[in-house]
């Protein structure tokens, strides 16, 4: 399963909708419910699932599912070498 | 200078035109800058040199921090700039407090936007700015100078180096804005501020009604009055072909707290939302919603302390903290109350909920406005006190606009310009009607233009006082 598939399975599970499709050029605005309130919770979520942490610099510059895609590819590369 | 003085408004036509036929853009863009720094060395010799200092400081550490490479050094260098500006803006604010002449306006609208400016350098999200004269500009507007809209540097930076001619669209749809503003501002604001000061500086001498009409008129007034100058900087600026970004968006028709900020005084709640509110959520991210309950505590704790140091905007904020905070709790018990009832866009529900939020909203107001923090407390105690029904009290709850014989005529000229403005608001937000406006003919639109400034010089107030935001 690829970062994006994964992806998809922890933002069916975060805003509840099992319909729910996200993509690398997703943003907030495609999400029904991704506010900045509940993107704390899909934060979590995301950094449970592939048990990383996002730094702030990170997490102040997400524009899109493909730049939270990017850097967690990046942590589980420096945590898996 | 004020930007509905007519001096402002006289200076603008001649302005524009000279800036338009100095392009090509690097002369037009040093005759604004000469221009508007001239005007703040003649406004106030302290706020120029105020000026100068933050500004030359952050264009200097915007060069610092792009040149060094990822690391402490650069972190260090981003945390100066921040720090130096803050303390420009709290010495600025004490210094006023300390000596009437060190009042330093604009200074946290400029502040701001250099902090602002700093730190999406650091974060990579705009370029650094390597011409002085353009990042000046940037912070010096004058339109946007003394009250907003906040600028972020990644949207006025790029307008900014490639100014060009004004088109004639531009510059029909600014003169535009700048009517509608000076209309909100003198004839709506101002009549209902007479109103308002009246019971709000004696709140002892009344209860019931009268404090409920003049916290409603308050919210009315202040939404003119800075929703007004808004459309006269966005207005002003296109006659320069600039365009700055909205800061309203129907406020009062937001059908909860949180789309209330999204609405209103939007380049400040999102300033304050990409600065402050997401790196102290981040931070206390695994507290999940009581994370960002206190996170928004502490935001709206600082917004309110923006305002001033005082007890009442500090409450204010605290208000607008515990409705956000709380918010995070009842949503999904809302949602459920609003699927039981039809769903929350049933137009039923959804003016339900637009009222409750605008007295919500109206409800913290009586702190923002009220001169002292016994006052507030006052006014909130005693709404619902000694209300009558009857012609007398109707008679006397319409005396505070002049307490004397005229006041009622001074009542209904704000009541029908009331019915006026909101019908003009409403039909705007309609998508149809919008593109109906748009699409009338050239004719149609220079008669409302003028009916709109012979309504504006007959019954407009423009001894009323400053725009209230200019003081902060």
């Amino acid at each position: 399963m690829n970062v994006i598939d994964e992806l998809n399975t922890v933002f069916r599970s975060v805003f509840d909708n099992e319909t729910l499709e996200v993509g690398p050029l997703s943003t907030a605005s495609d999400v029904e419910g991704w506010d900045s309130l509940s993107h704390v919770n899909l934060i979590m979520a995301i950094e449970t699932r592939f048990k990383i942490r996002f730094n702030t610099k990170e997490l102040l510059t997400f524009k899109n599912v493909g730049d939270l895609a990017a850097a967690i590819e990046k942590h589980t590369r420096v945590n898996g070498a | 200078m004020e930007l509905s003085s007519l001096a402002f408004l006289l200076a603008l036509p001649p302005a524009s035109l000279a800036c338009a036929s100095l392009a090509p853009h690097h002369r037009s863009t040093l005759l604004l800058v000469l221009s508007q720094l001239a005007l703040l060395a003649f406004l106030n010799p302290t706020v120029f040199v105020w000026f100068w200092a933050v500004t030359l400081l952050t264009f200097w550490l915007g060069q610092r921090i792009d040149a060094s490479s990822e690391g402490p050094a650069r972190t260090r260098t981003l945390f100066i700039g921040v720090a130096v500006n803050l303390l420009a803006l709290i010495g600025a604010r004490c210094g006023h407090l300390w000596h009437e002449g060190l009042m330093t306006i604009g200074v946290s609208y400029y502040v701001f936007q250099a902090i602002s400016y700093l730190i999406d350098v650091y974060l990579e999200t705009t370029p650094v700015e390597r011409n002085l004269k353009v990042f000046a500009l940037h912070l010096c507007f004058f339109p946007k100078f003394l009250q907003g809209p906040i600028e972020r540097a990644g949207r006025l930076l790029p307008q900014l180096r490639v100014l060009d001619c004004v088109t004639p669209a531009q510059a029909w749809s600014g003169a535009q804005l700048i009517l509608w503003g000076l209309f909100k501002k003198t004839v709506i604001a101002g009549r209902l501020a007479a109103y308002v000061d009246q019971v709000y500086g004696n709140v002892h001498n009344y209860s019931g009604l009268p404090l409920c009409i003049a916290t409603y008129f308050y919210a009315i007034q202040l939404y003119c009055d800075f929703s007004g100058y808004t459309d006269i900087a966005i207005g002003a600026s296109r006659l320069f072909g600039l365009e700055l970004s909205p800061n309203f968006r129907d406020p009062y028709l937001a059908p909860s707290i949180p789309e209330f900020w999204r609405r209103w005084h939007i380049t400040f709640s999102s300033w304050l939302l990409d600065y402050l509110f997401k790196p102290l959520q981040m931070q206390f991210r695994a507290w999940l919603h009581w994370g960002n309950a206190l996170a928004l505590l502490l935001v709206f704790t600082v917004c309110g302390a923006w305002h001033g140091f005082a007890a009442t905007f500090l409450v204010w904020g605290l208000i607008h903290g515990l409705y956000m905070a709380v918010s995070q709790f009842s949503t999904p018990v809302c949602r459920r109350l609003y699927r039981w009832l039809g769903g929350e866009n049933r137009w039923p529900v959804w003016i339900g909920r637009v009222l409750v939020t605008f007295h919500l909203v109206c409800f913290s107001w009586i702190f923002f406005r009220a001169a002292s923090i016994e006052d507030a407390f006052y006014v909130a105690t005693h709404l619902f006190s000694g209300w009558q029904l009857n012609g007398a009290a109707l008679a006397s709850a319409i005396l505070p606009f002049t307490n004397d014989n005229t006041a009622a005529a001074h009542g209904l000229v704000a009541g029908v310009f009331l019915v006026v403005t909101g019908t003009i608001h409403l039909l705007s937000s309609l998508p149809a009607w919008r593109k109906r406006w748009d699409q009338a003919s050239r004719m149609l639109h220079i008669g409302v233009g003028a009916m709109m400034l012979t309504i504006i010089l007959l019954f407009g107030r423009f001894w009323s006082g400053s725009f209230i935001y200019m003081q902060f």
